[in-house]
């Protein structure tokens, strides 16, 4: 049994497929993991099993009756706390929500289920998504499972944390400043952040929202870069609303390794990496390269890092501001109120976001829009480009107040949001970002390394991200799991 | 007569060499030099057109079809100016995706067709090329903003025309001058290029769509503009079609007035006649059926929405003087001049609510055109009126004898605007003082094909283009 524990949801459903196991039985392993580990590191949060078991019986009659239910027939999944699953709480971490039990299934999780997949769990979360860490005080702090002392990463940390520590066959996120990549960087596996708005986000909200909110999107996680793309494509297209007249047109590489041209960026004044993780960029890039890739380390969009930084900075914040409390809000426009003119500290320039005019919102959206062309222009000459997600790999739990918290990048202390900017250059333009891991650094923790690609060259993004698997970049399980 | 075919005809005929585009730009010239004078519509000629028609390719999709454009339209060598002063000089250098793409397919564009200053009124005057008048009635208004194109269809003096709509300026002068035009669904026809500056994000309900003297035209132009831009590759339309249902097998609804903008007994009327058409030929149509929100409930939220999207094209001094105004009113003030300077400045997380309001709009038309196909409704509230430049306050709509708000209109502009849906407007016939008078046909969204193609059937029963008599 043991052989199955770290497999890809790939490898998983041809065993299930080829009956060489059951999905009861892969089921019932998972829950002894999880009954064995789990406590620990606290990834997964909430569990259904008798509704678990009976969706898997039914995968495995299926089967029986040569039934194929689907490209996840079978596969025992969890999902992040943050999407709706019938007859589990949807809290986002946030007290007052802890008894928010969802009446049905988000549109991405019906997908999921229509596609074979047997939820079995929810995975933790920090409170509003908002944090690179995941604790909240519903379900307490998750744990990395290649060192306890640090985070997972967030907002998806308990969805890496369960990949990992093979608690799960699959994982869903999601992500607005990274909280699909980053996790998955801190764990060492892989996750895809797909083009805006590809993957329908409808019940992946708090309660009465429809509306998609801008830069977030949701996106698996996965052992391997196969089950990306198998994932991706099952909750990909159209919601209903849309649905009449207009489909996905995805286009894929078409291309050998040896034809692709890469451009690679891996660090920057606006947020400098750490050399550790600067030299795995480097590594991908090379391995890129000895296997025939054209590769080019100066190449650059045609736009400045700070100006993809203050816009996504301002899109972003303006977003969040309008998920948080009336009074709240109201506290933040109070701020603004005293604030000098001349003052363009952080906090000043901060607090202006997410007390933004709809008309001063315009504007940075006019600037992005400027960003998301200078891209478009950049991919016509790059099929993908390299770059770091995060400064360094996972630093130790910090649940101090955002404002004290810095990380500490090769000796120099920088400010805990500025990271960010990693995760904003492809968020904030809409473009899909594939996350591969390149294995632990010298302290034993792993590094990820990311790959961007043009607007709906999601499967390109996992693609190379599947080549790059075949050259060694692959998923390893933590020591003692 | 040549000058009033329809745009599917006359490529028919450029195909089949039964007339050269250099001749029927020859006839459209010259009208223009006979007619155009009195209604004011082309406001700039294309200097190089003798050498674009030289180069026209009678075997291309438009054959070489002389066409004109909304002066709002980017058109490399053309002044685009919305009809704003201070931009009298603004020559654009490139085209926008709509003038790219149909020059791709073989239009040849020769001239640009009146808006009113901002593209904001349901007229088309501006203090740089002066105010058009409706060839049915030159004492009236065309309607606006994209007034210039249905003056200039319905006096033919261009073959198609290409406007743009965002309170109802395709199809309010399509309404007035007795043409066809189509609002898409948002975001189906990009925009990019449609613009002053060199603005790229989307506008919010804002779109670009077609205008023609026949229903099928409609189909000719969208086919050749409608698809994802170059950055939204990766999303492909396949927009659903009638497919061999016909009139019988239709289920309508029809919203023939409303209590938020009551339209003219001649408006009313002719969405009932439209619907007692469809009923004969067998269609089941349904006169109380609505989705499930009120009128006030749509208005307002188009209202709020239309007002801070247009406020952020506003110079800083009026914007900073609304902010002012907004502060000095008291939450409790309801009136209409208080919501709206609260719409024109409000922040981006009250925008995000009403956003969210819109998405629930949408949810509900979704299970309405579950159960029914198309909807019929009114336009505007009365047919095409007398030009009115006074101060826009002070402006009212004479609705069978009571004068209502200028701009309350808007409602069935926004009906379907808001929600993304698209609408094709047709003409019905003239009413009692001899003025066109249209109706809309409202789809689910991306049933675009589907409104049109009602259109068609619709205009096989009778109700087409007619040319006004002084212009024949």
């Amino acid at each position: 049994m043991t052989d199955y524990t770290f497999a890809s949801a790939t490898d998983l459903v041809r065993l299930i497929k080829a009956r060489e196991i059951s999905s009861s039985e892969l089921l019932e392993h998972y829950f002894k993991r999880i009954d064995a580990h789990n406590g620990p590191i606290n990834a997964v949060i909430a569990q259904n099993r008798d509704e678990a078991r009976k969706a898997a019986k039914a995968a495995d009659a299926a089967l029986a009756h040569g039934e194929d239910l689907g490209p996840l027939h079978g596969v025992p999944m969890t999902v992040k706390e943050s999407y709706d699953v019938a007859g589990y709480k949807t809290t986002w971490g946030i007290p007052e929500m802890k008894d928010n039990l969802a009446r049905e299934d988000a549109l991405s999780i019906q997908r999921l289920k229509r596609a074979g997949a047997v939820i079995f769990g929810k995975t933790n979360v920090p409170l509003r998504l908002a944090d690179f860490q995941s604790y909240n005080d519903i379900y307490g702090t998750t744990n990395n499972p290649w060192d306890k002392g640090r985070t997972p990463g967030g907002s998806s940390g308990g969805s890496a944390a369960a990949l990992a520590a093979g608690l799960c066959g699959l994982e869903t996120g999601s992500d607005i400043g990274g909280s699909i990549r980053n996790p998955a960087h801190f764990c060492g596996v892989f996750g895809h952040k797909p083009t805006w708005n590809l993957l329908p986000p409808r019940g992946h909200a708090m309660p009465g929202v429809r509306t998609p909110a801008d830069i977030s999107v949701i996106g698996p996680l996965a052992r391997s870069a196969r089950d990306l793309e198998t994932a991706l494509l099952v909750m990909a297209g159209p919601d209903e609303i849309q649905s009449r007249g207009y489909s996905l047109a995805l286009p894929r590489l078409g291309k050998p390794v040896s034809a692709l041209r890469v451009a690679v960026w891996s660090d920057d004044p606006v947020a400098p990496v750490s050399k550790a993780v600067r030299g795995r960029v480097e590594s991908v890039a090379a391995a890129l390269r000895d296997a025939g890739a054209t590769v080019d380390d100066s190449a650059r969009p045609g736009m400045s890092s700070k100006a993809s930084q203050a816009a996504f900075q301002y899109l972003l914040q303006a977003t969040m501001s309008s998920r948080i409390p009336d009074a709240e809000h109201q506290k933040l426009v109070q701020a603004v109120a005293t604030l000098a003119a001349n003052d363009t500290s952080d906090r000043a320039n901060t607090l202006r976001a997410q007390a933004a005019s709809f008309r001063d919102w315009s504007r940075h959206n006019e600037a992005r829009t400027h960003l998301r062309w200078a891209w478009h222009a950049f991919f016509q000459r790059y099929d993908v480009l390299l770059t770091p997600i995060m400064p360094t790999s996972a630093f130790p739990h910090d649940h101090r107040a955002f404002g004290e918290r810095t990380i500490d990048v090769d000796g120099a202390k920088r400010p805990y949001f500025e990271q960010v900017f990693w995760a904003g250059l492809a968020g904030v333009s809409y473009l899909p970002a594939t996350i591969i891991p390149t294995g632990p650094d010298a302290q034993g923790l792993p590094i990820g390394v990311q790959i961007i690609g043009p607007e709906y060259g999601d499967l390109a993004t996992i693609e190379v991200a599947q080549i790059l698997e075949q050259r060694g970049f692959a998923f390893r399980s933590p020591p003692g799991y | 007569m040549l000058a009033f075919k329809s745009a599917t005809e006359l490529v028919a005929m450029l195909r089949d060499r039964q007339i050269s585009a250099a001749e029927l730009l020859a006839e459209y010239q010259a009208r223009i030099r006979r007619f155009d004078d009195k209604i004011n519509s082309i406001i700039w000629q294309e200097p190089n057109v003798d050498a674009i028609v030289r180069d026209a390719d009678p075997k291309s999709r438009l054959a070489g079809l002389p066409m004109t454009v909304k002066e709002a339209y980017g058109l490399a060598g053309s002044p685009t100016t919305w009809g704003v002063p201070d931009l009298r000089n603004n020559i654009t250098d490139t085209d926008s995706v709509v003038v790219e793409r149909l020059r791709a397919a073989g239009a040849t564009i020769f001239g640009k067709s009146n808006v009113p200053l901002f593209l904001g009124d349901f007229q088309s005057y501006n203090d740089i090329y002066g105010t058009t008048n409706n060839p049915w009635n030159h004492g009236r208004t065309p309607g606006g903003s994209s007034g210039g194109s249905a003056a200039a269809l319905a006096a033919g003096l261009t073959a198609l025309e290409m406007g743009s709509d965002i309170g109802g300026s395709i199809r309010n002068p399509a309404h007035y001058c007795g043409v066809f035009g189509h609002k898409p669904t948002y975001r189906l026809v990009p925009s990019r290029g449609h613009s002053p500056a060199s603005v790229l994000a989307d506008f919010d309900i804002a779109v670009v769509g077609p205008m023609g003297r026949s229903a099928a035209d409609l189909d000719l132009a969208l086919d050749i503009v409608a698809g994802a831009d170059r950055v939204d590759a990766g999303v492909k339309y396949d927009l659903p079609r009638l497919d061999g249902r016909t009139l019988r097998d239709l289920k309508v609804a029809v919203w023939a007035n409303d209590d938020v903008s009551p339209v003219s007994r001649d408006c009313e009327s002719a969405v009932v006649k439209v619907a007692d058409t469809l009923r004969r030929a067998g269609a089941s149509v349904n006169f109380d059926a609505r989705p499930a929100f009120t009128s006030k409930e749509t208005n307002d939220i188009y209202m709020a929405l239309l007002s801070s999207a247009l406020a952020t094209g506003l110079a800083e001094p009026i914007y900073e003087a609304l902010k002012a105004q907004a502060a000095n009113t008291s939450r409790e003030d309801q009136s209409e001049d208080a919501r709206q300077v609260r719409a024109q400045t409000m922040d981006h997380r009250s925008w995000a609510a009403l956003n969210n309001m819109r998405e629930q709009l949408r949810w509900a038309w979704r299970s309405f055109f579950e159960q029914y196909d198309v909807l019929l409704a009114p336009i505007a509230s009365t047919a095409a009126f007398p030009h009115d430049h006074k101060p826009i306050a002070e402006r009212r709509i004479d609705v069978d004898g009571s004068p209502r708000q200028y701009f309350e209109q808007l409602f069935w502009a926004g009906l379907p605007g808001v929600s993304f849906l698209p609408a094709t407007a047709i003409p019905t016939g003239n009413n009692a003082a001899g003025l066109p008078i249209g109706i809309q046909i409202i789809g689910p969204a991306y049933g675009d094909r589907i409104t049109i193609g009602v259109a068609r059937l619709l205009e096989a029963e009778g109700f087409a283009f007619t040319p006004p008599p002084a212009y024949v």
